[in-house]
């Protein structure tokens, strides 16, 4: 391992980590760690937020301040780490069982602040910590042990809801597009305002097994198979159903929170004076 | 609202110990500065991380049974041995025969009956409002009640402290409890009625 990607991690005592084997997620922290470092970022000035899940135990082997917080709460506790010290590159990772149930409306109500994050949800279609229950995030039809005769509820559309509360970035990878993902990760670390990452995820111990999909590397597979990048995509409308959408699909300027906050601080500051 | 607050003018702010010490040698939760530990914010280089699981000193999450059971006794610990500190109760005209005891919302309705009663009977009735029910203040309440005869205790549940009470005053009072759990808050009356 290069010297400096080991200067990320929390190498003497975290290791080895709790994830399954054929776990996706140790690909997204091993690119996540790796932007960081592309990147340049100091990690003094990092803060890295999660809530509860196996996607949220990313931040514990990563080498910067974390806050691994309450199940679905990770959203708010960043909002505050930002607005006590706005100079913070404030990360928040969780699953889609953390972000989109129990915190789902921390999440919409950042996104309409514009507040500077970014959001990294791993989206592995089931609630993996607790043994695979179905999540906003299983597709219909799809199986889970509390779905064992089949989802019959719609999935959430993360880009969808991103877009309408107000987020300013929104991008899609998998962990089979591992450069691309890379790609992603810069962009979204570099954008101000509230940015999303989608990234979609395998979870061959409970939702690959339940639905027949193989082992990981199959699962990976059928990820390769199925995306399509947005900028191949002529024309929207056709793409078929069972495709996946990757790419930037959301690239917007609004203003940031923590300026407007910033500003009416002063504000009210001169007034007093 | 049915009342109004008044704020003071000065708030003290405490600031807690900065700390000193190099990242690597630091403890978030060091068992050794357990009343006056140093802190360390997002951002300074310490790189802390910060758990809600149960976590040992270093701020990481732990299973290991011995470090649970060993950080939920230290933090009880930082409130038993500290309870004098953290008693806090309200009260006047102790000396009167009868005495209302009371905490939360219902401490305001007992006011109010106090000053009716007095008003009316023209004489004292006691009054204790209890700002801290844990740690329980038991020997205060003990030491207030000694000359008391009756005491009321009135409480907006089924009466989740009267036998507390009953523990910690002496067996010689009588004890009385006024209880509402309908959704309506208890009226001066209520309290009136029982005396």
């Amino acid at each position: 391992m290069k010297e400096e990607i080991k200067n990320y991690l929390r190498l003497d005592e975290r290791f080895p980590h709790i994830l399954c084997p054929g776990c996706g997620i140790g690909t997204i922290a091993n690119i996540l760690v790796r932007t960081l470092n592309e990147l340049n970022l100091d990690k003094n000035n990092i803060c890295l937020v999660s809530g509860i899940g196996c996607s949220s135990r990313i931040p514990g082997y990563i080498d910067c301040d974390t806050f691994h917080t309450l199940h679905g709460r990770a959203i708010p506790c960043a909002i505050g780490v930002k607005l006590a010290k706005p100079h913070l590159k404030v990360i928040v990772i969780g699953g889609d069982g953390d972000i989109l149930a129990i915190g789902l409306s921390h999440f919409i109500h950042a996104a309409r602040r514009n507040i500077d994050l970014t959001v990294i949800i791993i989206n592995n279609y089931n609630y993996g910590m607790t043994g695979g229950q179905v999540s906003p995030t299983t597709p219909k039809g799809k199986f889970t042990y509390t779905t064992p005769y089949s989802n019959p509820e719609e999935e959430f559309d993360i880009y969808e809801i991103s877009k309408s509360a107000g987020a300013v970035f929104f991008a899609r990878s998998t962990t089979y597009h591992i450069a691309h993902l890379k790609n992603i990760f810069k962009k979204a670390l570099t954008k101000k305002g509230f940015s999303v990452v989608e990234i979609l995820s395998q979870c061959p111990t409970l939702y690959g097994r339940l639905n027949r999909l193989g082992d990981a590397v199959k699962m990976l597979e059928d990820f390769k198979n199925r995306a399509v990048n947005i900028s191949h995509i002529k024309e929207p409308m056709k793409i078929p159903p069972d495709k996946i959408v990757i790419g930037v699909l959301l690239d917007r300027e609004r203003e940031e929170y923590c300026e407007k906050y910033e500003i009416l601080r002063r504000m009210i500051d001169e007034k007093r004076d | 609202m049915r009342e109004i607050i008044e704020l003071p003018e000065e708030i003290e702010i405490y600031q807690p110990k900065r700390k000193k010490k190099s990242s690597e040698e630091f403890l978030l939760y060091s068992e050794e500065t357990i009343y006056d530990a140093e802190v360390a914010y997002f951002g300074e280089g310490y790189r802390i991380h910060i758990s809600g699981l149960t976590h040992r000193e270093d701020g990481f999450p732990t299973n290991n049974p011995e470090e649970i059971k060993r950080k939920l006794d230290r933090l009880k610990r930082k409130i038993e041995d500290n309870k004098e500190k953290l008693w806090d109760l309200e009260y006047q005209d102790i000396g009167a025969e009868i005495c209302l005891i009371s905490y939360g919302i219902s401490a305001r309705t007992a006011l109010e009956a106090k000053y009716i009663f007095e008003k009316e009977e023209k004489k004292a009735l006691g009054y204790i409002r209890l700002k801290t029910i844990w740690p329980f203040p038991d020997k205060p309440l003990k030491s207030l009640l000694k000359s008391a005869k009756k005491v009321i205790v009135i409480e907006m549940n089924q009466g989740q402290l009267i036998n507390e009470i009953e523990r910690a005053i002496s067996p010689e009072i009588e004890i009385v409890g006024v209880q509402r759990y309908d959704g309506e808050i208890i009226t001066p009356e209520e309290i009136l009625a029982v005396i």
